[in-house]
């Protein structure tokens, strides 16, 4: 095939265009899907995706269609892409949240992964009170039943 | 600006499923919505990559969670106390078992020999063998497990004679384990006799001849005279049950 030259379009919510090699294009499954249905578009429309969010899942993917095209993907590359996710993730709450929209709509399994992750890591050491401040999430519940429901999982250790 | 609540809520099970289990009251008081959330599925997908347990264990005929983490262990870091904790809990398992033929281990399993078996992530199975009088404990663990076949790999090997003196077995008809597959690691749980007192004692076993004891504390004295110390001996949990009131509530909030 010659793909490897091929040049793709991603347009975002604003219109704006973003000119990928194949190889990266494909890395958004449902792009790779729809080239295999035949749509043989030079340009696609990612209208749920603005242009922060589209140019961020674009770097992800070209990293690491960059990292999987070296030859015998050594032990340091690997550790390389690790650092590389890691510090990609690394960004606030909206920012995480519009990337882990953007990687499930575009089906990027890899950056959905870490950016559940990273939310769950961010949960982990928390207390009721400070993830429901930091994911602006109101507490429905009456000071009784938070109290049952604190009861009923005191044996998982709560922090 | 994107909030967690502009999430579906199969991304957020997705999230939430990520979270380890000894965060689980914490996520689970946190709304009425992540509640059912983290009902729907268990929270302990996590719980392999970080080594950070929670399981289940009878210890004097009572039921404790236990919480401990194997990271760094091998690496020569100390191996942290594991924290226990008593428990009441509440369930109703209304599963219906059908059991297939009998399916073979990978060894010849003699009456006195040190036989257990446990499950590695409700996917695969394990079994530790001590010959009596022998000082080698192997363990397997599955390749392929199915109602009419199984197969077999070695997973560990140890000749626990060198940190444990001569004529160590682990108890017979009371020891029991669970394994950490990528940490090449297995914990064995067992009753301890000492003069005076028994201490519950989780032995940490792994490759290139890593040992390691913990005490547990003390364990309820077992009569000598009977040959029954397997009966005494903590009962680990190596499943990833996880209790939950879900059920009752279900029920009482639907009658």
């Amino acid at each position: 095939m010659s793909e490897s030259n091929k040049k793709i379009s991603l347009i975002s919510s604003e219109g704006e265009a973003f000119e990928v090699s194949e190889a990266v294009a494909r890395e958004f499954e449902i792009v790779a899907h729809m080239l295999e249905d035949g749509c043989s578009g030079s340009s696609i429309p990612i209208t749920t995706v603005d242009s922060n969010i589209l140019g961020k899942v674009i770097e992800y993917c070209t990293k690491h269609v960059e990292v999987g095209n070296v030859e015998g993907n050594s032990e340091k590359a690997e550790k390389d892409l690790e650092e590389f996710d890691k510090r990609f993730i690394a960004v606030e709450m909206n920012t995480l949240f519009s990337l882990i929209l953007a990687a499930n709509y575009l089906n990027v399994k890899g950056l959905l992964n870490i950016g559940c992750q990273k939310v769950a890591d961010t949960i982990k050491d928390m207390k009721p009170e400070e993830v429901r401040s930091i994911f602006n999430i109101e507490n429905d519940y009456t000071p009784a039943e938070e109290e049952v429901v604190r009861k009923e999982n005191e044996w998982a250790f709560q922090p | 600006m994107t909030i967690i609540s502009d999430l579906s809520w199969d991304l957020v099970e997705e999230i939430l499923s990520r979270v380890p289990i000894i965060s689980l009251g914490a996520v689970r008081s946190t709304c009425k919505r992540w509640n059912r959330l983290s009902k729907n599925r268990l929270l302990c997908k996590a719980e392999a990559r970080r080594h950070q347990f929670l399981r289940f264990m009878v210890k004097n005929y009572k039921l404790c969670s236990m919480r401990f983490d194997l990271h760094g262990i091998l690496d020569g870091e100390e191996f942290v106390d594991p924290s226990i904790k008593e428990i009441t809990v509440v369930d109703s398992l209304n599963h219906v078992k059908r059991f297939g033929p009998p399916l073979p281990l990978p060894v010849e399993h003699y009456v006195d020999d040190t036989g257990t078996l446990s499950s590695l992530r409700d996917e695969k199975l394990a079994v530790l063998y001590q010959p009596t009088s022998m000082s080698d404990v192997q363990i397997w663990v599955t390749t392929k497990i199915e109602p009419s076949a199984v197969s077999w790999v070695p997973f560990l090997k140890i000749d626990v004679e060198p940190f444990t003196g001569f004529g160590f077995q682990f108890h017979h008809d009371g020891a029991s384990f669970f394994i950490d597959e990528e940490k090449k690691v297995a914990v064995v749980f067992q009753i301890d006799e000492s003069e005076m007192t028994c201490y519950d004692t989780a032995y940490l076993i792994g490759e290139n001849g890593y040992f390691e004891k913990v005490g547990l504390g003390e364990a309820e004295k077992p009569q000598w005279s009977a040959n029954n110390v397997g009966e005494y001996c903590p009962l680990v949990c190596s499943c990833s049950f996880v209790p939950s009131l879900v059920h009752i509530n279900n029920e009482s909030a639907g009658s």
